[in-house]
């Protein structure tokens, strides 16, 4: 009973139904429970319901009963990220790493943190022996498209996501970093369709959903084209574009086209402050 | 599993992310990078690096990266006011000051950038940004009523 009720909670989890996981748990005897295995998957099954604090609960119980055990500090840890505590969450991982060194999965989820907690030198340094242990690692690679896009090398992340792609069409972060680089080009459409395409590989994420309706809200409503303008050049370019323009029309006489310029470039400046906010307001 | 030398691993795993949690290590919740080029345009380097320093202390950036904002803004309102003296175009000389401006808004930016995106790869997509109306308005009046004073006096 235990091994078939444990299996169902594995496979649960797997499809993506926790709550049902918790329950073909829940017909173990407590002592059945108080294993080590049933309290990881009890710890994922609450880890994907967003209980975090029960999950690093039922982790620690875990433990108590197998202490070290690397799967069971990697779930800890991953309960203590989800609840913000990147101490906690790197002192987890690094005594699984102790067990375990050249775990790129362990090594990934470490660069993980130190991005998130602005580590980046070092995180490039993890991921880097996380390449090194498993060259081909999607999980890996995923980071290091994360890595590339928090430093600013843009180029970079961009290849590295299409690379992504290349080897794994459906990849949620792939999708989502296409639409990033194709936002900032200004392409709208193609963002809106990357983000679609993201949310349909995973349905459930929430953050990804909202940013998709927003870039789909800006493709289709005509009254966020005018701001759109700007994107390709950046703010910088914009602005520079804009005196660029004025002053050449008005050193080479055209005094009427400059001024026209700037009132031009005056009026989408006062769209882009005024409107988006109010369309944003309204979407919410 | 490659062959990783387990020495160089080793070397990676002292914890650093004792003191850092992503929603609470900010000091005060930051500003968006695109806003500051309205004060460097409006208010010049200045202006724009009390407020880029100001947002890369809320950003945690490293004291050298502030430093270095601060440093670049002050240098470019230098190069500005000499400029303004050999050219005699006075306080009224509003286009070098917003190029200025802008070039000193574009060495912020750059420095900024990784914190910035840190932040709101932390916030997941939600819209966590503080209003600047208030400190930017400061910073474009105050840092033109120096240049003025500046002037005046030479």
């Amino acid at each position: 009973v235990k091994a078939i009720a444990i299996e169902a909670a594995r496979r649960y989890i797997q499809i993506g139904r926790p709550e049902r996981a918790l329950e073909s748990l829940s017909r173990l005897d407590l002592d059945e429970t108080i294993g080590g295995e049933a309290l990881l998957l009890r710890g994922y099954a609450l880890l994907a319901m967003e209980r975090y604090d029960d999950a690093a609960d039922a982790a620690r119980d875990g433990l108590e009963v197998e202490p070290g055990s690397p799967e069971l500090l990697y779930l800890l840890s991953h309960a203590e990220a989800a609840r913000d505590r990147l101490g906690d969450a790197e002192a987890a991982v690094l005594a699984a790493l102790a067990v375990t060194p050249e775990d790129p999965e362990l090594l990934a989820h470490y660069g993980e943190l130190l991005m998130r907690g602005n580590v980046l030198d070092k995180a490039e340094r993890v991921l880097d022996a996380a390449a090194e242990a498993d060259p081909d690692s999607l999980r890996v690679l995923e980071k290091r498209i994360t890595l590339a896009y928090l430093y600013g090398r843009d180029r970079e992340a961009k290849e590295l996501s299409e690379q992504l792609l290349a080897i794994e069409p459906e990849s949620v972060r792939g999708r989502q970093m296409l639409g990033v680089f194709a936002f900032n080009r200004g392409n709208v459409r193609s963002a809106a369709r990357h983000y679609g395409e993201a949310v349909r590989a995973n349905p459930e994420d929430d953050g990804m959903a909202r940013q998709a309706r927003s870039v789909r809200a800006m493709a289709r409503n005509p009254l966020w084209w005018p701001t759109l303008l700007l994107v390709p050049l950046g703010p910088a370019g914009s602005w520079v574009a804009a005196i660029g323009l004025g002053l050449t029309l008005d050193a080479a006489g055209a005094s009427t086209a400059a001024g026209i310029v700037l009132m031009v470039w005056v009026a989408l400046c006062a769209w882009s402050w005024i409107v988006p906010p109010i369309l944003n307001r309204l979407q919410r | 599993v490659g062959g990783v030398a387990t020495e160089g691993i080793h070397d990676l795993l002292e914890p650093v992310l004792a003191d850092r949690a992503p929603r609470h290590w900010l000091l005060a919740t930051p500003w968006r990078l695109g806003s500051q080029l309205y004060v460097a345009v409006l208010g010049g380097p200045l202006a724009l690096a009390a407020i880029a320093t100001v947002n890369a202390y809320k950003l945690r950036l490293p004291a050298a990266r502030q430093a270095a904002i601060a440093a670049g803004g002050l240098v470019l309102e230098l190069a500005l006011i000499a400029f303004a003296q050999l050219a005699d175009i006075g306080a009224a000389g509003l286009l070098p000051g917003a190029i200025a401006g802008i070039i000193a808004y574009g060495f912020a930016r750059r420095l900024q950038l990784s914190g910035d995106r840190v932040y709101s790869y932390n916030a997941n997509g939600d819209d966590t940004y503080a209003s600047m109306f208030a400190a930017g308005l400061a910073a474009i009046v105050l840092a033109n009523l120096l240049a003025a004073a500046i002037w005046m006096r030479s």
